[in-house]
């Protein structure tokens, strides 16, 4: 009788230990998702450094002005559509299966942290921008949803919370990133005052011994970049799973979004199906125009206050508050869309959006005004993308 | 079919190096600013047009709609058999 109550005490300590043990690894599963969440996201603080390396590049090349290099982020943005549009279907399910969750990130990260090596010792513009552009956005668009597989498979019941905290790095990283560029670039906080003619438009550079720094500042920034992959790496580890539980998960992601749609009505048959239906066209050329605005601001904001806010800090510190809005309006939307319907979310993000558009240029000159200006510009971006994942749920019976 | 939708977005990023080249270098940063308001107004317009319950019936193939027929039938008579 005893030997049976000490042999289930035994089971019963294992049990605990086990579930701890799982818990701990969960834990630190996401915090190295947030990590290389906060590298990823330096894919949008590209309107922070895009000053500082024109200057740069415009010291080695006088040709080279703002609109060279206006190039970088649309790249980027169509390389990460390829890794992060497609992540459930190609890039990011084919490197997850094959090679496993801490593989992917280490890839991930590697893209990035040696595309800033690399771009360091670089001095020719189109070769920069399509290096730094192809290799960021590939970068982050394989690695930021990677780490959200395994904590959903260390926290079944808590999904929601854990993309939220690993997503959250992405909006962080901008945020953090932009600031330390500005830190390390122009310590002194001087004025752009290099007057450079594009077109019909005066814009304005750094002088050389600023913009000297950059290549330095691009080599720290990889030293940081690096340490954090590293660390996300460590940190990151997939659970000892069967491959069916992992199949299973990864495919409730879809099935969490069609939860949204009428499951008894017939989804849509095929992809072929759905391209002939103005309901595809529909979505596709609403996110051609909404989109467009975001990723403009996102890209030229710098460059457009210095013509009015003789403060570099000051700029890049609005830039910053502008990616944690973005950031927190992220998160806050997926709870909105439990409450209200596409349409509805959807016409009071373009009613916020057409009325900053119109209005943006009457408050440039006030960095206040500017900087909420440019904050409800950025959640506008954010709040234009979200609703599309779950609006083709809704549509098309599945994502 | 996100994944499809999204390149929208990377559309965008394209179409924006021409309204940098062809519209910021020309006429300032403000009128491309007004370019995407009224791009944002667009946006509206297609929001309201669009019609998001879909009879997918219609669009399954002759051997589907057969394949969900036997299913069902198949169901039917399980359910009986179990009553």
């Amino acid at each position: 009788m005893e030997d049976e109550l000490a042999e289930s005490r035994a089971t019963l300590f294992d049990k605990v230990q086990t579930n701890r043990s799982r818990v701990r690894r969960g834990v630190m599963c996401l915090i190295g998702g947030f990590l290389i969440n906060l590298v990823a996201g330096i894919l949008n603080s590209w309107g922070t450094f895009t000053i500082y390396i024109t200057s740069y590049l415009h010291s080695k090349d006088s040709s080279v002005n703002l609109n060279t290099m206006f190039i970088t982020f649309p790249v980027s943005i169509v390389f990460l559509s390829t890794g992060f549009g497609n992540f459930h279907l190609v890039v990011g399910t084919i490197l997850y299966h094959k090679i496993g969750a801490r593989a992917t990130i280490a890839i991930s990260g590697s893209f990035i942290t040696f595309s800033y090596l690399i771009c360091s010792f670089i001095t020719d513009a189109y070769a920069f921008a399509v290096i730094y552009g192809m290799c960021v956005g590939f970068g982050a668009g394989c690695g930021s949803f990677t780490p959200v597989w395994p904590s959903w498979l260390y926290f079944p019941k808590r999904r929601g919370l854990a993309t939220g905290i690993i997503m959250f790095g992405f909006g962080f990283g901008a945020c953090i990133f932009g600031l330390a560029f500005t830190f390390l670039t122009n310590p002194n906080n001087e004025e752009a005052d290099v007057r450079v003619k594009s077109g019909g438009q005066v814009t304005f550079l750094f002088a050389k011994h600023i913009a000297d720094n950059v290549p330095w500042t691009l080599r720290y920034l990889a030293f940081m970049y690096g340490a954090l992959t590293v660390a996300a790496v460590l940190l990151v580890s997939d659970p000892t799973v069967s491959r069916v539980e992992r199949k299973t998960v990864m495919s409730s992601f879809v099935s969490a979004f069609n939860s949204v749609a009428d499951l008894q009505k017939v989804n849509c048959p095929s992809r072929t199906v759905a391209v002939r239906t103005w309901a595809f066209w529909d979505l596709l050329l609403a996110l051609f125009f909404t989109s467009g605005y975001g990723l403009y601001i996102i890209n030229q904001y710098k460059n457009y206050g210095h013509k009015h806010i003789r403060n570099d800090m000051l700029l890049s510190v609005i830039g910053s508050v502008g990616y944690a809005c973005n950031s927190f309006h992220r998160l806050m939307l997926t709870q909105l869309m439990d409450y209200f319907t596409f349409r509805q979310v959807m016409l009071a993000n373009c009613a916020l959006q057409i009325a900053c558009a119109f209005t943006i240029d009457l408050v440039v000159d006030n960095p206040a005004l500017y900087c909420i200006w440019v904050s409800v510009s950025f959640m506008c971006y954010a709040g234009g993308l979200s609703p599309f994942a779950v609006e083709c749920g809704v549509v098309f019976g599945h994502v | 079919m996100f994944s499809m939708v999204i390149q929208g977005g990377g559309l965008s990023a394209l179409f924006s190096i021409f309204v940098n080249e062809v519209i910021t270098v020309k006429y300032g940063y403000a009128a491309s600013f007004y370019v995407y308001g009224v791009f944002t107004v667009a946006t509206a317009v297609l929001v309201l047009l669009l019609r998001e319950r879909y009879n997918w019936q219609h669009y399954l193939s002759d051997s589907t709609k057969q394949l969900m027929h036997v299913i069902k039938q198949e169901k039917l008579e399980n359910e009986e058999d179990t009553a």
